[in-house]
């Protein structure tokens, strides 16, 4: 059996910095990660995908390994939005670090939606400063009337709207509608031991590091002498000892027959909402029969999403989209209804592409061309397109959720079987974010348009709420610190703990900052 | 012939469970069914440095599809590290150049990189026919008779267009080059260099004092 102070499950952006900033303060920390290993800088991952079109299995589980069960109408491939690699979701990402406002934390009480926070925005803040300076974000507000108060200056200064966003921009101004920059975790100058970012691809796949990957952190740690991580490595259970209190948890390489037990003084479940949801339900014994932490039947349950309804806007003009890796541009005028009750609030996102998805190929794109002018022809219109997504938040519907599936994974344990579907107040953000839409395209002169139909929403990969935080197990599953209502030694961080709504605001600051209060409070209390 | 009530309903019974459970099973193996015959999976084969021969016909397989001048090396590039790093396709490679060297030569005598731009695309024909049948039945017809080229077309054809889609075309579009190469950190916040007739925009940002 091996031991180590603390065990965290997920290598992601919440497992990572707690992993960092535990071994800073010289507590030895073992990191378990269900998925391999994805080495940083991704100059190699970057190649792959950007120049030789290739997804490579070997950062991919295999489908007896990583999968899940669905119900409910949700269109999108909710296993493609569910990264578990070192590193996790962040090491593919755009790096959009928008903060929560201090109304996001008390929708019920001001919007009569949703559920209001155990904490304040304030309470936040600090660790919103402190989160911004671990990425490294680069910002300004500016130019932004609507961004949320802080007491720190961005670490880094802004990256400008772009060629395309500065002329919608100024249109949208004439019209009343604020276009503005974006806080982003990419590096504007040289930041620690990371360059600054000098646009070589796109922003999921950065080569160099300028875009931050929880890796970093990873390896800062590793380096300290402190953490020792397992990737191929699932964690099946966690145990607790005869008061109650998480003493282990129960390991398994991918590729080995056996299970292994990990003593922990503490142990913090850092998966994505899904699968965090799914360990604790998987363990269970005499004190906890349906689940660890399930006391109050809230494991698994106020799954959300948020709903980026997509949109396309065609000019007359050229814009040239797609000249920097990612967003520059986005409007933060819309988070707040207008009104309570009757619908949520949306975030609006300028998207910056050529028509093509990055990434993976997408061969079956092509298959009707025979030249390279078919190819030039199809492109040409997309010269002059800009993409739109509107972001909004919702409201858990009673029936969605997390539960444990009658299908199993190679290890024999029950994958998660989610259920999802939008709320009747969903669908009044609808009508809003289609409203916004609307005005969007008349402002800017768009000469043609097309904007997804309400159920066809995508979560942008943002799963949260599955282990919300709350005063008591009555009505959560963790403390506002994280910690599992009566079980003591046992933590959960990440988006999983989001109370909703979550706002409109793409949550990894949250979670950023939500990790480094957690870790905080477990060094104050001396773990 | 006279059979008895009993034997007419043991027949009628496994007649019926028979059609039931064929019913079921198509219904079950028909998305299957469709993927096999649309979709085919790439071989795993040996990795391994491609010939100066494959890698002639693989570019002029692609000059002749692109047909437009191109900067050549990074589709060289792409063949190569595809041959060397992903299972299946040096041997796909060889099994292409085998065929498109076949037709060449019933044709015109010739190998496939010898023989003009135009009887090159002759012999690629096929390829744009097995990839884009315009029935269910043609689908079926190709899925099991044209295999070998709706594996052409999948893996080595759309991806010869994938990557000029991401590459080439951007230069053709006016833009200075594409992602993956170094682009200059904000030459973004301008039309691309050598763009005629673009939209002038203001200097200044949007700030705080001019918002409503």
């Amino acid at each position: 059996m091996s031991e180590s102070t603390v065990a965290i499950v997920g290598s992601g952006v919440a497992g990572s910095i707690l992993a960092y900033l535990l071994t800073d303060f010289g507590v030895d920390v073992d990191v378990f990660e269900k998925g391999p290993d994805y080495p940083y800088p991704h100059e190699l991952q970057c190649a792959e995908q950007v120049l030789y079109l290739h997804d490579n299995p070997a950062y991919r589980l295999g489908p007896d390994l990583k999968g899940h069960t669905h119900s409910g109408p949700y269109r999108w491939n909710i296993e493609k939005e569910r990264i578990m690699t070192i590193g996790g979701s962040c090491t593919r990402w755009e790096g959009l670090t928008v903060r929560m406002t201090p109304r996001d934390f008390r929708r019920r009480s001001l919007y009569a939606y949703g559920d209001d926070w155990p904490i304040t925005y304030e309470d936040l803040e600090p660790y919103y400063c402190r989160a911004e300076a671990l990425l490294g974000v680069s910002g300004t507000d500016d130019d932004n009337p609507f961004a949320p108060p802080r007491s720190q200056p961005y670490p880094l200064g802004p990256f400008e709207l772009s060629y395309d966003d500065r002329i919608l921009g100024e249109r949208l101004k004439e019209h009343g509608i604020v276009l503005h920059t974006t806080p982003q975790a990419r590096t504007s100058a040289a930041y620690e031991d990371r360059p600054a970012c000098i646009n070589i691809a796109t922003c999921t796949f950065c080569p160099i590091g300028a875009r931050y990957s929880p890796n970093y952190h990873l390896g800062k740690a590793v380096e300290a002498g402190l953490c020792k991580v397992r990737s191929n490595t699932s964690v099946r259970r966690i145990l607790t000892d005869a008061s109650g209190r998480a003493r282990a948890l129960i390991y398994q390489q991918n590729d080995e027959k056996t299970e292994q037990e990990h003593a922990a003084k503490v142990i913090v479940v850092a998966g994505g909402a899904i699968e965090s949801a799914r360990l604790l339900l998987l363990s269970k014994d005499g004190r906890h029969p349906d689940g660890i932490g399930n006391r109050g039947g809230h494991v698994g349950r106020h799954l959300l999403f948020h709903h980026v309804w997509r949109g396309g806007m065609y000019y007359e003009e050229a814009l040239y989209p797609g000249r920097f890796g990612g967003w520059t541009g986005q409007s933060l005028q819309f988070r707040d209804p207008p009104e309570p009750g009757r619908h949520a609030g949306t975030k609006v996102e300028f998207a910056s592409f050529l028509g093509i998805p990055y990434g993976s190929p997408q061969p079956n794109k092509y298959r009707t061309f025979e030249t390279g002018s078919d190819v030039l022809e199809h492109l040409q219109r997309m010269v002059h397109r800009r993409d739109i997504g509107l972001h909004a938040e919702s409201v858990p519907s009673p029936q969605n959720g997390v539960t444990l599936s009658n299908k199993k994974d190679r290890l024999g344990d029950p994958y998660a079987h989610v259920h999802y579907e939008s709320s009747p107040l969903d669908y009044e953000t609808y009508r809003f974010a289609r409203g916004i839409f609307d005005r969007f395209a008349a402002a800017t002169k768009a000469k043609d348009t097309f904007f997804s139909d309400p159920d066809g929403f995508d979560s942008g990969g943002h799963h949260m709420g599955t282990c919300r935080m709350g005063m008591d197990a009555r009505d959560s599953v963790v403390t506002s610190f994280g910690q599992v209502h009566d079980v003591p030694g046992l933590f959960v961080a990440g988006s999983s703990t989001f109370v909703g709504t979550s706002g409109a605001a793409n949550p990894t600051l949250t979670v950023a900052a939500l990790a480094v209060r957690t870790a905080e409070y477990l060094l104050k209390q001396g773990l | 012939m006279s059979i008895s009530r009993r034997r007419f309903l043991q027949i009628t019974g496994v007649g019926i469970t028979g059609a039931i459970m064929g019913y079921g099973t198509l219904r079950c193996s028909r998305p299957m069914l469709r993927r096999w015959l649309t979709e085919p999976a790439l071989l795993p084969a040996a990795t391994g440095t491609p010939s100066e021969e494959i890698l002639r016909t693989l570019l002029a397989t692609t000059e002749a599809l692109i047909d437009m001048p191109v900067e050549m090396n990074h589709y060289q590039d792409f063949f190569r590290w595809r041959s060397e790093n992903v299972p299946g396709y040096r041997s796909l490679y060889e099994q292409f150049v085998g065929t498109v060297d076949a037709t060449a030569r019933q044709s015109a005598g010739r190998r496939f990189a010898e023989i003009q731009k135009a009887a090159q695309r002759r012999v690629l024909t096929k390829s744009f026919q097995v990839g884009n049948p315009p029935s269910d039945l043609g689908k079926a017809w190709t899925g099991l008779f044209d295999r070998q080229w709706l594996l052409y077309d999948r893996f080595i054809i759309r991806e010869i267009f994938d990557l000029f889609a991401r590459t080439d075309a951007w230069v053709k579009l006016g833009y200075e080059t594409w992602p993956g190469k170094h682009r200059g950190l904000y030459a973004y916040t301008q039309p691309p260099t050598g763009v005629t007739g673009a939209v002038g925009v203001a200097d200044d940002s949007p700030s705080r004092e001019d918002l409503p």
